[in-house]
């Protein structure tokens, strides 16, 4: 039972955290048609900057800052922030599919960067010893969790509302027209090019926050929490709840990473060891299948797009 | 060493515009960046072990670590992974073609067919790597400082070969103008009387049929596994968009200078940021020149 | 009218479901006759040559081209039974050479092209000088002779051109007129759309005047000339017309 219990509240986390990062890229995709391929990159960078600020110094480690927690998620969310706002300078302009190119090659470049830069990152042995948050003040690790998944509840509700009331903001409206009417984006010119970037600089920050959450919470982080699965992961979470749609992406962050997490035990309890490397395709083939199923035959998602009257309607 | 790298650099130049072509007339003609073209190159290099497997890769023939029995493989190779590609048109693409989905739905399912493609391949064969031949060559010197394994010249020489068939089929062949007609306008191209999804149709069997050439030369070069297509498409994207969607021959002389950007890229950085190179050549060509060096649109 | 080759009644057409742009408009074309479309903007006249090109879809109607009904076929299928258009913009492809796109042109003929270039050249000799060169090197009125020597190559028995003087200069307007006045004499059935509304009746042996997508008045080019009612309102006539004001 107590097994059971601390397992959920660990399953509750992590969907908390990537409902922040599929919240970030909802903002891109969903609401003003961006397409980043590249999140997994933007994640990477939250969580390294996290675990470099608040780390304390080590030997071979030139970075090392060892402030407080706060800190951690604050330079994670501005180095973020900075990363997405150089990527979208040059690329924002483009045609929708050399986006997801431009952005998908940025994340493969920040795995080299944990993999090679090794003072800064670790390499491939990882970044260990992160500091967790009140982790010895709480005593236990159990504690530990139910204080960090509360931490994640508000955290993550914050996220939920401050998009919301952006998205019924001015600007929110002017990100949809922009989507949805081509004539106005030509009209806007310029200042369209500049919504597109704030709403791609915004999505990846809250991405990087998500990173930095990762790292506080797990105490490690290594180049192969951030492959690029990670990444279509988070895109089925979008297009199965619905894109467009905050309250549909978190449903789908919650259905998404249960069909992982079951299909993973699924593979492990049924997969003789020997064919392990088969059952973690299966499960990959799994998002893979979701994906495109959801595309072929959901394209609106489970709720779909939320209290708008979507010129794509009369296209189904 | 300079020279060395440079003959490196344009043996991964030959195989990457193999598959860039695809890319290529997939941004032209398809019209989207279908990211799941490189797992079209695992796939060749696949089924091309599946006849090897069979049939063996025949007794040296010269040179050469291979007999003709290689070669026929790579030819079905070729011919099957034509027809894969225009299954998973069949299957994915052309439906949400079909239901007038945006251009971007297709890139997503792109992702999602790719994830599907490269894992079906781990659960056919498993995570390991695969030889075609386990017979050694000896390098030639083929000029001062410059050693190339007879292999490797084979790859060259056919690269060659096929690129300039394929031009010549574009050029002066009644289908190849349909397909360059319709790569600029599939309204006048119906306008025309060209069928489009005739055309898509062949594209896909086109594209699909050198990825599988450029998996079988990955092959020989000198093993093939699961991920290889996914580590070259990044290259390829890069190739095609540097050298100018829908030009063939943007997209060989981009493929070579993606390959020399790579190989030579080893001699000023750390290996380890080899395959960030092409990345990098294509963001500088996006913010310099976006329509590619050869390319005719703004 | 008895005779047509090609006749569309009461066509209804548009982009989107339930938005009809075309709203049962009629027109027939007989082999060796001009027959213009004019109005005022907005009136459906290219999305009427389009839908009955197969290029928008047609909800209602009817269209019979030399006697066989062509109602709703996709646009290859209509090129096949004898159609030609000639659409406004984007009506050469840039990157092929002239004779490239004269073979592009021909996609749904079979067989030896040597006769059908031949005769493309003889009736645009300028094209014969560039045939090696890519057509974004032409001029515009060059242009405009390439997209319809392009439409013939394969044999259409109806010609459908949408505003095929657009942006061109008064020389390479008589020319183009002059090249349809040679195309209806050797038996072409014509169908034009043009702004250009008088020097495009005047050329035309009937004329149609469509007005939100249906027919306002249709009759002979030299009656709708004449009709004041036209003149005024479609012509851009005074009320108290000069003589001989253009």
């Amino acid at each position: 039972m107590i097994g059971l219990a601390s397992y959920l509240v660990f399953f509750f986390s992590i969907v908390l955290i990537l409902g922040i990062v599929a919240l970030g890229l909802n903002l891109q995709w969903g609401y003003t048609g961006l397409f980043n391929a590249g999140i997994v990159g933007f994640y990477a960078i939250g969580a390294y900057t996290h675990a470099i600020v608040t780390s304390p110094a080590k030997a071979g480690m030139i970075a090392n800052l060892g402030l407080p927690w706060a800190f951690g998620i604050a330079g994670a969310m501005v180095t973020t922030a900075f990363a997405a706002w150089l990527v979208g300078l040059v690329t924002i302009r483009l045609r929708g599919d050399y986006l997801a190119i431009s952005t998908y090659g940025i994340a493969v470049s920040i795995q080299l960067v944990t993999l090679n830069l090794e003072s800064l990152t670790g390499g491939p042995n990882g970044f260990p010893g992160i500091p967790r948050p009140l982790f010895t003040t709480l005593g236990s690790p159990a504690l530990f969790n139910i204080f960090f998944l509360g931490v994640l509840v508000v955290v993550t509700g914050l996220v939920y509302w401050g998009l919301e009331r952006i998205l019924r903001s001015p600007w929110g409206r002017v990100l949809k027209a922009i989507r949805e009417d081509e004539t106005a984006a030509v009209a806007l010119g310029k200042s369209a090019l500049r919504f597109r970037l704030e709403a791609f600089v915004i999505g990846s920050t809250l991405m990087g926050l998500a990173g930095a959450l990762y790292a506080s919470y797990i105490g490690f982080v290594s180049p192969y929490d951030f492959v690029p699965i990670l990444t279509f992961q988070i895109w089925a979470m979008v297009i199965v709840g619905g894109s467009g749609n905050n309250l549909g992406v978190l449903l789908g962050t919650l259905l998404v990473w249960a069909i992982w997490a079951a299909s993973g035990v699924a593979v492990t309890k049924l997969v003789p060891a020997a064919y392990a490397a088969q059952g973690g395709a299966l499960q990959v083939i799994l998002i893979g299948l979701v994906l495109v199923l959801a595309l072929l035959f959901r394209p609106r998602g489970l709720l779909g797009e939320a209290a708008t009257v979507s010129r794509h309607a009369a296209d189904d | 060493m300079l020279a060395q790298s440079l003959a490196d650099g344009i043996l991964t130049g030959a195989i990457i515009a193999l598959g860039a072509i695809g890319v290529s007339l997939g941004l032209q003609i398809l019209r989207f960046a279908n990211f799941a073209h490189a797992e079209l190159v695992t796939w060749g290099g696949y089924l091309a072990l599946v006849f090897v497997t069979f049939a063996g890769p025949g007794t040296p023939t010269g040179p050469f670590s291979f007999g003709w029995q290689l070669i026929a493989a790579m030819l079905l190779a070729a011919v099957l992974t034509g027809g894969l590609a225009w299954l998973v048109d069949r299957l994915v693409f052309s439906r949400l073609r079909r239901s007038g989905a945006q251009p971007l739905s297709m890139v997503f399912a792109s992702f999602g067919a790719a994830l599907v493609m490269r894992h079906v391949v781990v659960l056919i064969w498993g995570s390991g790597s695969y030889f075609y031949t386990s017979e050694l060559q000896i390098a030639l010197e083929v000029l001062p400082g410059v050693r190339m394994l007879p292999d490797q010249l084979f790859i060259l020489g056919l690269t060659l070969l096929v690129v300039t068939g394929l031009h010549l089929y574009l050029t002066h062949s009644r289908t190849g103008m349909a397909m360059r007609a319709m790569a600029e306008s599939p309204a006048l191209a119906r306008v025309c009387g060209i069928e489009v999804e005739a055309v898509v149709r062949w594209t896909w069997i086109l594209s699909g049929a050198l990825a599988a050439m450029a998996g079988v030369f990955m092959g020989l070069s000198p093993q093939i596994h699961p991920e290889m297509g996914l580590s070259l498409m990044l290259a390829l994207f890069a190739a095609a968009i540097l050298g100018g969607v829908g030009s063939l021959v943007g997209a060989v002389v981009g493929g070579l200078l993606v390959g020399l950007a790579e190989n030579l890229s080893v001699l000023f950085v750390d290996p380890g940021y080899k395959t960030a190179m092409p990345f990098l050549l294509l963001l500088l060509v996006l913010a310099v020149r976006p329509q590619g060096l050869f390319g005719d649109k703004a | 009218m008895t005779g047509a080759v090609f006749t569309a009644e009461a066509v209804v057409a548009g982009y989107v479901p339930g938005l009809p742009i075309v709203q049962g408009a009629s027109v027939a074309v007989a082999a060796g006759e001009i027959v213009t479309i004019i109005g005022p903007n907005g009136a459906g006249k290219s999305t009427f040559l389009k839908a009955l090109a197969g290029l928008v879809p047609t909800t209602s109607g009817r269209v019979s081209l030399a006697g066989r009904d062509v109602t709703g076929l996709p646009a290859p299928e209509l090129v096949r039974a004898g159609l030609g258009f000639v659409p406004q913009t984007g009506n050469v492809f840039t990157t092929l050479t002239i004779h490239e796109n004269l073979v592009v042109g021909a996609h749904t003929v079979g067989g030896d092209l040597g006769p059908r270039l031949a005769a493309a050249y003889a009736m645009f000799p300028a094209l014969a000088a560039k045939r090696g060169q890519r057509a974004r090197v032409l001029s515009g009125g060059q242009r405009q002779m390439l997209a319809i020597a392009r439409a013939l190559m394969t044999r259409p028995a109806v010609l459908m051109l949408d505003e095929p003087t657009a942006g061109l200069s008064p020389k390479a307007v008589n020319e183009v007129f002059d090249d349809l006045r040679r195309l209806a004499a050797s038996g072409v059935a014509i169908l034009l759309v043009e702004q250009n509304a008088k020097a495009a009746l005047r050329l035309s042996d009937r004329g149609l005047v469509l007005v939100e997508g249906r027919n306002r008045f249709e009759g002979r080019a030299a009656d709708l000339l004449a009709d004041p009612a036209v003149g005024e309102a479609f012509l851009g006539h005074r009320k108290a017309a000069t003589p001989g004001g253009a």
